[in-house]
């Protein structure tokens, strides 16, 4: 599904060089998954926006199903954010000025969806996340941990092969967490593959695999975990 | 459509959310666009407006003047292509007196029926009676004259009974149409019955007037040359005008202020384009996180710059139908200075049209199309990441600039940070100067009174045109402080970050103060010295005499610009220091 071959991403020049992201190799089966960890600017967040196309590297390959997609242009990069690709961020990156339900229609509408059938969509998923009734709220009206309910309905919205989430619990508290971390459950009881960055090893425990980083590189990968770690356990940490 | 959803979507709910940033280019531009609708149609207004009098009168379209008693009115009113006259009319060219002045009129004698041909509107009062005179509207205004006054012709004491507008002559101050041979000077014009002429003559020869319609009101050149030949009108003195040549005379009441509204228009145009992109750089932090967001989404940088343009380009759209319609109604209020005309609002030309199109475009592009670039061609990351673009331009100058008092130092790296705003500031500077350079210009000249034999009158065009241009100069200086406010926001805005740090080190808020209004008042001082020889230059191509530049003036006006512009700069900066340092050090939402 997804595929990094000799992925680098580097920035500056001579002494000031930093790399990003070096020499990365990674591959994620479709239905799995993938949690990749790490300390605070080691890198996997760079990972996880080129593996999703909103970067470009400096050297190496990515795939996504099947094709390479580090070449393409931006027009091309845009359509395959739309169809194939669904983002979760940390800070949530909703339009302040379009309500819950319009934020969801957003990717559904650029893609060409009918407006009808992107309001059922969203009305769909905003139910399938709890927030059905909050669906004409304006992001400011939400709580954090409504809003990146609202940021991983928009994000399946267009039926994404893969879904990034980059630190999706970082500004949450347990609570929210936890509702989000349910919301990944499902996700990966339905087969849907996942991507996740973070530095919180509660939820990277999770995931189907954890691949952990540092320096931009890949310093373990704990292979495949089919079921990974059940949601009660976690829970149970949380007392 | 699912894109267009998204567009309209976005645009409506920012309207909605920052109601001033779309007022602000809705203004601007509809100011922009109304001056120039209103240069672009003066002209067409003012033929319009002639057009409209010739209908409502049964204007002619061939005025014959013959000089004593001749068999030629008889044969001209029977010559091919004629189809109604009126006339022959006795009138003759006279000095009259009403209202304490003493001025030269036309006095035409007319039967007290309609005619066929030229039968004047009466818009106050009645038509002509014994003893009862109708005065043209244009000359009544001036004089201030009403219906029941007194005027005296040779003597002979009429009431006026009536005030009226007629297409058959030049309106006032060239409506003294029976000045007969030799050369014409300028003139008023009354009508009184047949009667009252002959017996207020005074024996005066006079002319008589004929009033022709064509079958073909168009080709009145045509006709002219036809009854010019020696075999028509043998050896008779006559003198015709056609309906074409008295909607050229009306016209060059309004010469000048055409190209004072066009120039002005295109003024006050890069007066708003400045404005505009002083509130896209407000916006730019905003632009660049929309940008990065819609395209983490799945959104083309093609529909990226179409969402973000739709912020601007509805305000823009809207600004020049309103500045179209304001433009085509203000219009008829100019078209004719001395009120010798019906004044109707005629639509805008197609030209017109296209013109204030492009104007609103020109504005709008020229204010938003960088930016607009610029976050739709940006990293979606990096706009995720931090929406405000940070400058790289100040290295080069701190070492330099050393040695400058603390506000100056801090005021000149903010201008080597941001040179394009800097360069904004300056042409609006320009343009105002450019304007006001102009108006004072044109205030040294003494808008002299028409001299009409004994008295003299006010020279209503002149006075249109010092109103004109004194409206012109006043928006341009409304949309010019509005733009200090808005760039010196935007500057305040910007610079939050070191001017925080600076702050933090031990600068005083004065110093601040004072940096930020530096930034301004440099930027203002090249628009001054581009400005001024700009308006000297315009005016000279624009106007027929160029009287020297009232030098001590233009330097007061100068230095009262530059004033303004620091006084207008200190606001928003004191805003800005209002605020503790803390607030912007640890956000950057401010």
């Amino acid at each position: 599904m997804v595929r990094a071959v000799g992925l680098s991403k580097v920035y500056g020049e001579d002494e000031s060089l930093v790399r990003a992201v070096d020499e990365v190799d990674l591959e994620v089966p479709a239905g799995q998954t993938l949690a990749v960890i790490g300390a605070s600017g080691c890198g996997k967040s760079t990972l996880l926006q080129l593996l999703g196309g909103l970067d470009r590297p400096s050297y190496g390959q990515v795939w996504l199903g099947g094709r390479r997609i580090d070449q393409v242009g931006e027009r091309a990069l845009a359509r395959l954010r739309r169809k194939a690709i669904g983002f979760v961020f940390q800070a949530y990156h909703l339009m302040d000025e379009l309500t819950a339900a319009e934020n969801v229609q957003l990717p559904a509408l650029l893609a060409g969806v009918s407006p009808r059938t992107a309001r059922r969509r969203a009305m769909e998923l905003l139910d399938r996340v709890g927030l059905g009734d909050r669906a004409r709220r304006l992001p400011a009206e939400l709580s954090g941990g409504q809003r990146q309910r609202v940021a991983v309905a928009r994000a399946l919205v267009n039926e994404p092969m893969v879904v990034f989430a980059d630190e999706p619990t970082g500004n949450l508290d347990s609570a929210a967490t936890h509702e989000i971390l349910r919301l990944f459950a499902d996700l990966r009881a339905r087969g849907q593959t996942l991507v996740l960055v973070t530095h919180d090893e509660r939820v990277a425990a999770t995931a189907d695999r954890v691949v952990s980083m540092r320096d931009g590189m890949v310093t373990s990968d704990t292979g495949h975990h089919p079921g990974g770690r059940p949601l009660g356990t976690l829970l149970s940490w949380e007392g | 459509m699912g894109h267009l959803l998204v567009i309209w979507r976005l645009a409506v709910r920012d309207i909605r959310r920052y109601p001033v940033e779309a007022l602000i280019p809705l203004i601007a531009v509809t100011v922009a666009v109304a001056t120039l609708t209103v240069g672009l149609g003066l002209t067409t207004s003012t033929e319009t407006a002639y057009v409209a009098t010739k209908e409502a009168t049964a204007g002619p379209d061939v005025i014959a003047t013959t000089v004593g008693d001749t068999p030629l009115p008889e044969k001209l009113s029977h010559a091919p292509g004629v189809v109604a006259y009126a006339g022959p009319y006795f009138a003759f060219s006279t000095t009259i007196r009403v209202r304490g002045f003493e001025v030269r009129s036309a006095v035409e004698g007319r039967d007290k029926t309609a005619a066929a041909v030229d039968q004047p509107v009466v818009t106050e009062g009645t038509w002509v009676e014994d003893g009862g005179a109708v005065i043209e509207r244009g000359f009544a205004q001036v004089m201030g004259v009403r219906v029941r006054d007194v005027v005296t012709v040779n003597g002979r004491s009429l009431t006026i009974v009536g005030i009226a507008v007629s297409a058959a002559s030049g309106v006032y101050p060239g409506s003294d149409n029976a000045q007969g041979r030799g050369p014409t000077d300028r003139g008023g014009k009354i009508w009184v019955t047949a009667a009252d002429a002959r017996a207020a003559s005074g024996g005066a020869v006079g002319v008589r007037l004929l009033y022709l319609k064509l079958a073909d009101p168009a080709a009145t050149k045509d006709f002219v040359r036809s009854i010019s030949t020696a075999d028509f009108r043998g050896d008779t003195w006559t003198h015709y005008a056609t309906w074409q040549q008295v909607v050229e005379e009306d016209t060059r009441m309004i010469r000048f202020m055409v190209p004072t509204l066009v120039v002005g228009g295109w003024l006050i145009a890069i007066a708003a384009a400045v404005g505009l992109a002083a509130l896209v750089t407000l916006r730019a932090a905003r632009y660049n996180r929309r940008a990065g967001l819609l395209k983490a989404v799945g959104a083309t940088p093609s529909t990226v710059a179409a969402v973000l343009l739709a912020q601007t380009l509805p305000s823009a759209t809207a600004a020049a139908v309103l500045g179209l319609v304001v433009g085509t109604f203000v219009a008829p209020q100019l078209t004719d200075p001395s009120a010798g005309l019906i004044s109707t609002v005629s639509a805008p030309t197609f030209g017109t049209i296209v013109a204030a199109a492009v104007l609103a475009l020109l504005i709008a592009l020229a204010s938003t199309l960088g930016p607009v670039v610029r976050a739709a061609r940006r990293s979606t990351v990096s706009a995720l990441a931090d929406g405000s673009a940070e400058s790289s331009h100040a290295l080069g100058l701190s070492g330099v600039m050393a040695h400058l008092p603390t506000s100056l130092l801090l005021g000149m790296q903010l201008i080597a940070r941001r040179p394009g705003r800097a360069l904004s500031a300056c042409f609006g500077t320009a343009a105002t100067a450019a304007m006001v350079t102009a108006l004072m210009i044109f205030r040294t000249q003494t808008i002299r009174p028409l001299s009409f034999g004994v008295s003299s009158l006010e020279d209503v065009r002149g006075v249109a045109l010092s109103h004109v241009l004194t409206g012109v100069t006043l928006a341009l200086g409304a949309l010019s402080i509005l733009n200090t406010l808005v760039i010196g926001w935007s500057a305040a805005h910007q610079a939050r970050r070191p001017l925080t740090v600076a702050r933090t080190l031990g600068a005083t808020p004065g110093q601040i103060v004072t940096a930020l209004c530096v930034v301004q008042v440099l930027a203002a001082l090249p628009g001054l010295a581009v400005g001024v020889p700009t308006g000297l230059f315009l005016y000279w191509i624009v106007s027929v005499e160029m009287p020297p530049p009232p030098v001590t003036s233009l330097v007061i006006a100068a230095l009262a610009l530059l004033l303004t512009v620091a006084a207008t700069a200190a606001l928003p900066a004191w805003a800005h220091t209002r605020r503790p340092a803390g607030v912007f050090l640890k956000s950057d939402a401010v």
